[in-house]
């Protein structure tokens, strides 16, 4: 009887208003053109039709003709067209609709020139208007930042900097954009200005290739570990660890709540009888945090699994206003087990050499665009990092070579001393001439309790992967999965064992030589990118007194 | 004088320390046999070798021969030999090593069955020792939990339950078990208990499978948006957004620093004047948050790169301790551009169609094992998904159905109010028979401010996904495009304008129509794996009062 119910209540008329006519959703299902062109070339992206199941007869009654949920549909994007090696020749002459935002509008005398973005490449799809194009009374509306459906005959372009425009029959406007008032015009923006309209700024070109490349960055990020068998294990965000020290760690709570008008009132907070915060009351029942990082989780993982990769957020609350810090950043973190540092070393060099690879395949126009205008010789730079040996340098000497090059440092120089920024770039930019370097082998004063200390007694199994410019992009180490080592490393660093009972079980319970090490991928975004600011390599950017967007 | 004084030092003799021979670090390095089989076959992943480039001769000096960085080396896993079609029959004859877990170890009156397990399948290596492998001496350490490394011959198994197992040469054993404290035993432990050990809980059967089949949604998540054209776009998890009311979100804060030994002081919280909370005083000089959601920063991005999509955790913190809950969990949320609600519905079921068979094609073992132990019957539930039309159904046509059912339901059912767990599960699994069921079209009154409102006043551009038993999977909507309609939303709400400036904007300038939706990734990851508490679908949980690990 529910069955047969159901089957009724399908079949009644459908209950939805028709959409008006006019309604600019009606022209956007613009077919592709029959012989669609193939693209075979570096930069295209493979395109995939999801086709779902067509809805049966019954079912079709939800929606109208015109409106039913079919298949996936395929979307033409300006990356589709002029993505490949001949820029798009190959569609002159066929019929396309193209719907994306206005870059620039000039009117010449019979003719008006609009460039107009999709997001999906860096180039713009020049359209060419006439007063005879269809919608050419609303001209006035095709402002910068306005987003436009326009539908036209592909030809050859005139102009030397497109091999292909639009002519256009059809134009329409969906979304008006007050000229006077939007703030991303034509005259370049300072990134300064840029950050305080993050909503709006991926409609620059700048940041439109930050965002493609990064999206590039980290699908190969995924594709290296996938293919290489590590499987991803995503560790926790909020955890209890307080493993650095809560100067530098976020509180996460539920005791602060704005339960009354105004604010939240301090008399209103839960307090112990010797006027302490009483943590017990909290949503977690003790004092939580956000994490600052995954690897302590990730080894758990691989000492089950083998190889694994964690990539999610990261947090550091330093009060650190600087280019090169944020609160909150993106680290990707492999853990491999039955692994020593040279296989660690192995794979880091293999992961950055296969993504700096990836995107100089697949990202060549926006690639180009940061060589052009962001920083000179970065595909160079990049190209050698592919090519390339990697040096490789232990502390040691690379302490001597620091020492022995004469050169006045501001921070001193020193055996068991961390080295600094200035000391990295020395080493890559100027004594290895721009090649990566790995140094390894650190003082064990120096490094984290949870690397593996090396038979001399004072150094542990640890490397950083140095690059110019950018500095230190990869740190990583050996673990110590010998337990009476890491249980004396921890009374070392006065932390407390109790709270790392679970992280000693692996060393109790089938323990294995394993290595690892983190990157934080807004790094890698500077580096491929040259992008000098790392808040400019993140969409919306955590720091100091900011937290807008 | 600086490349000089670096070609010196590099010459110099390597200071860092042989490793003793006896390191199990110098078995590890075992060759692939010559004539390594080639198994094409569903399940088995496809393996890539990274080539690093190796090192230049004067850079070998850092490392001692045996120990050089080299190429990151394939290794070979379990799943490589049983993973195809003949389940390792080609590898009959072949020599290798398989390093792993013991699961299991078995004495017979001659010969000893060690059942080895590396986390890349859910099969174990059977591992046939008799006194004259070479380290039986250890085998009162080879205990369940006990790493060890493998050495032999594959040889055709005359049990049942393999095709191949080992016959080994040598084994060393690398990190010894306790077997009175292991907490992992061959005896089932119940999944309550497992969730009090979850840094082991990985290396049984059923968390290795579900962290497999996590790991291969995760992919083809990526897979299906990369193919599609879609950017991916990491949105803020910090937020000074407290768009949801406070109570169920997280405060993220420096005020309650352990400053003082013993926990945090009431007295040393900035306070006004007024005894609130001085939230200028904190990290980001106001309120902060754990983000509910990324989609509002997703709309931004769409609104400039055409179609993009967010993956990444987020938070709630709702006082509920029951298996469908999590206070930190991962959302999926796709956004696009130029879309209406019917692009959204087809990109929603393409996206899980596409999801469901890839875990089918790629999971096979680990899929056989979820439907022999964990929900019978679940492999062909995922068939229906992926062959079987999608039921749709508006809102007020579900409600009729309710109606007319005669259930009696525990919830009210009426035009206006929200369906419950009850309704949607009756709809998927009594009324449709077990197909996924589409709804869309829900009261205004009960849906977020950012939805399209409906040419009929009454209604918003809304829909959910619903499947059996997990019940509502995808929640979704056309987003309201228009200004006027947008802030009269707001208004009708009482939310403050003043706080969504940044969204407003997308509105002002350039709005197009735009459609996304949600999708919890633990509730995917339960509804392909049958799971039935949403704790086990996530590696570390966080709910009310746990934060351990």
């Amino acid at each position: 009887m529910s069955a047969a119910a159901a089957a009724r209540l399908l079949r009644l008329a459908p209950r939805r208003l028709q959409v008006p006519k006019a309604s600019p959703l009606a022209a956007i299902s613009f077919p592709l053109p029959r012989t669609t062109p193939l693209s075979a070339a570096s930069g295209r992206r493979q395109r995939f039709c999801a086709a779902a199941q067509a809805p049966a007869p019954a079912y079709a009654a939800t929606g109208t003709a015109g409106e039913a949920v079919g298949e996936f549909r395929k979307r033409l994007r300006v990356a589709d067209v002029k993505g490949g090696e001949d820029e798009g020749a190959a569609w002159v002459g066929k019929e396309l609709a193209v719907r994306g935002w206005v870059r620039t509008c000039r009117a010449q005398r019979t003719v008006t020139f609009v460039e107009v973005n999709d997001g999906s490449c860096l180039s713009n799809m020049q359209c060419v208007l006439t007063p005879e194009t269809e919608g050419y009374d609303q001209i006035d509306s095709v402002t910068t930042g306005a987003s436009v459906l326009v539908e036209g005959v592909v030809a050859s372009s005139q102009g030397g900097k497109q091999k292909v425009e639009l002519k256009v029959s059809k134009i329409t406007v969906i979304g008006k954009s007050d000229p006077t008032s939007f703030p991303i015009q034509k005259k370049r923006a300072s990134r300064e200005f840029l950050r305080t309209v993050a909503h709006l700024r991926p409609r620059t070109n700048t940041f439109g290739a930050v965002a493609r490349v990064r999206n590039a960055l980290a699908y190969a990020t995924h594709k290296f570990f996938q293919d290489n068998g590590f499987v991803w294990v995503s560790s926790p965000i909020i955890t209890a660890s307080d493993c650095e020290g809560a100067g530098e760690q976020f509180y996460v709570t539920t005791l602060l709540s704005n339960s009354t008008e105004g604010g939240s009132l301090l008399k209103d907070i839960p307090a112990t009888k010797d006027g302490r915060v009483d943590w017990s009351q909290d949503f977690f029942c003790k004092p939580a945090f956000l994490t600052v990082s995954g690897q302590l989780n990730g080894e758990t993982y691989a000492s089950a699994l083998s190889d694994i990769y964690t990539f999610g957020p990261t947090f550091r609350a330093e009060n650190s206003n600087t280019a090169r810090h944020l609160a909150e950043f993106w680290m990707i973190e492999p853990e491999l087990a039955f692994a020593d540092l040279n296989d660690d070393m192995a794979c880091a060099t293999a992961y950055l050499q296969y993504v700096v690879k990836y995107i100089l395949e697949n990202c060549k126009e926006d690639m180009d665009f940061f060589n052009t205008w962001v920083e000179k010789g970065i595909i160079d730079r990049l190209n050698d990092v592919v090519e390339k040996n990697f040096v490789h340098l232990s502390y040691t000497d690379a302490v001597e070579l620091l020492l022995g090059s004469k050169k006045k440092f501001e921070f001193p120089v020193k055996w068991g001393l961390d080295l600094q920024s200035e000391h990295e770039r020395y080493i890559t930019e100027v004594a290895f001439d721009g090649r990566p370097v790995i140094i390894r082998d650190y003082p064990k004063e120096i490094k984290a309790f949870y690397m593996r200390e090396n038979d001399d007694g004072k150094t542990v199994a640890a490397m950083d992967l140095l690059v110019p410019r950018v500095g230190e992009l990869i740190g990583g180490s050996q673990r110590e999965e010998r337990l009476d080592y890491l249980e004396a490393r921890l009374d070392e660093q006065n932390l407390n064992k109790e709270s790392y009972w679970w992280y000693l079980d692996l060393r109790r319970y089938g323990s294995v030589p394993h290595a690892g090490f983190g990157l934080g991928f807004e790094r890698l975004v500077q580096f491929a990118t040259g992008i000098d600011n790392i808040r400019d390599a993140i969409p919306f950017p955590r720091v100091p007194g900011s937290a807008e967007f």
